[in-house]
């Protein structure tokens, strides 16, 4: 068995479960609880997964566990550069930017580019490729219609008392 | 249907010192799920005051929560008397939503304090909007709880996305209180649960973003067929 598949643009690791979520670049913001203007589409090539990622859009990663007593991280980095996050589950959810060695957080967008993704849960260590390309590259290699660009923020969630 | 219902959505309030309970095996009988410990006597007559608003609006939530009392129901609703405190007592305080206790828990709650509030029902609500959440409301007052915290609801959350929606304005829920009114599900020693209803009034607005399948629930502003069988199951 495979140590993650794809499901419905859904990474599934074991305990864990993964999606990318995109938003407005111009309502991104570092450290920030970021909402989900809706989810990328994404393809396996090999070891790889392949995300649309358009100009004046990021992404997001947001994770979750299948069992609410487990544990997990997540590490991610820029091949080209010394950028890197982490996230610890539970206490985190998202992970929404790479810092450099300055300690800058910048938005996971454009350029194009090849991030590593090793996850740490239920299992043995998984590694595996996140390439972040344009909408047309990303069809083109996915073989299906890119996400229209986005419209803007989605209607403010439920209010609750 | 207006956008504003698409929004709105409530929250059981439980009493100090209660527990809403998760876990365990469910008991399957026909549809929704309710307080078992938490419903009113047979042949109550159950008290109305309002705290506040004016008497037409009180008559339009009268009319609209009467839809819960079909035939073969029995239970009654009636306005207090005056200088009688009510079963059920209702402000319209739009700062903090629409919500309710649940069932007898109204009974633990001070007589000068409301048991439930409608916080954008008005005169001016459109009439499917209104009937919506004062359905929903008085379905707690008679001890329904959320249909997606169904010990058999199948709604596939993405958590993340549901965190950061509810995590930020307006809500700033934290992880806990997410946990506990949206994930949680019902234990069957502590409700009588049925086949999950995704058409009931009692179910939460839930966003297709929220879902890993992209389903999407809105609950209805009427009584679905499950809501019918589950009240007259609770109380016929």
């Amino acid at each position: 068995m495979a140590a993650w598949h794809l499901q419905r643009d859904m990474l599934i690791f074991p305990g864990l479960r993964m999606r990318l979520h995109r938003i407005g670049l111009s309502h991104w913001q570092a450290d920030a609880r970021l909402r989900s203007w809706g989810v990328a589409p994404l393809h396996r090539h090999g070891d790889s997964v392949l995300a649309p990622c358009a100009e004046g859009e990021a992404l997001w990663l947001g994770a979750w566990l299948d069992d609410d007593m487990g544990a997990a991280t997540l590490h991610l980095r820029d091949t080209a550069g010394a950028q890197t996050a982490a996230i610890t589950l539970p206490r985190d959810f998202q992970l929404t930017g790479l810092r450099d060695a300055a300690g800058h957080v910048q938005a996971l967008a454009q350029p194009p580019r090849q991030l590593g993704l090793a996850v740490r849960s239920a299992g043995a260590p998984i590694e595996l490729m996140l390439a972040l390309h344009t909408p047309a590259a990303w069809a083109e290699r996915a073989a299906r219609t890119a996400p229209a660009a986005l419209a803007g923020p989605p209607p403010l969630p439920p209010r609750l008392p | 249907m207006s956008e504003e219902r698409q929004n709105w959505i409530c929250t059981t309030v439980d009493v100090d010192g209660g527990e809403r309970v998760a876990g365990g095996a469910m008991q399957l009988t026909p549809m929704g799920v309710a307080a078992k410990n938490k419903l009113w006597p047979k042949d109550k007559v159950l008290k109305v005051r309002f705290l506040q608003g004016t008497a037409p609006l009180h008559e339009r939530v009268m009319q609209a929560a009467r839809s819960w009392f079909l035939d073969g129901v029995r239970l009654q609703l009636a306005p207090a008397d005056s200088g009688e405190a009510g079963d059920i007592r209702i402000s319209f305080d739009p700062a903090t939503g629409s919500w309710s206790y649940v069932g007898t828990d109204c009974r633990g709650i001070r007589s000068a304090q409301p048991t439930m509030n409608l916080g954008w029902a008005t005169l001016d609500t459109p009439a499917k909007d209104f009937s919506s959440v004062v359905i929903h409301e008085f379905g707690h007052a008679l001890g329904l709880l959320h249909e997606h915290n169904h010990p058999g609801a199948r709604v596939d959350w993405d958590k993340a996305a549901v965190k950061a929606d509810l995590g930020g304005s307006p809500n700033f829920w934290d992880d806990a209180t997410i946990q506990h009114n949206v994930f949680a599900k019902f234990a069957a020693s502590e409700t009588i649960t049925t086949d999950f209803d995704n058409a009931s009034v009692m179910i939460y607005t839930i966003p297709a973003h929220w879902t890993t399948n992209g389903k999407s629930f809105m609950p209805s502003w009427k009584l679905s067929t499950g809501d019918a069988l589950t009240i007259r199951k609770l109380y016929a």
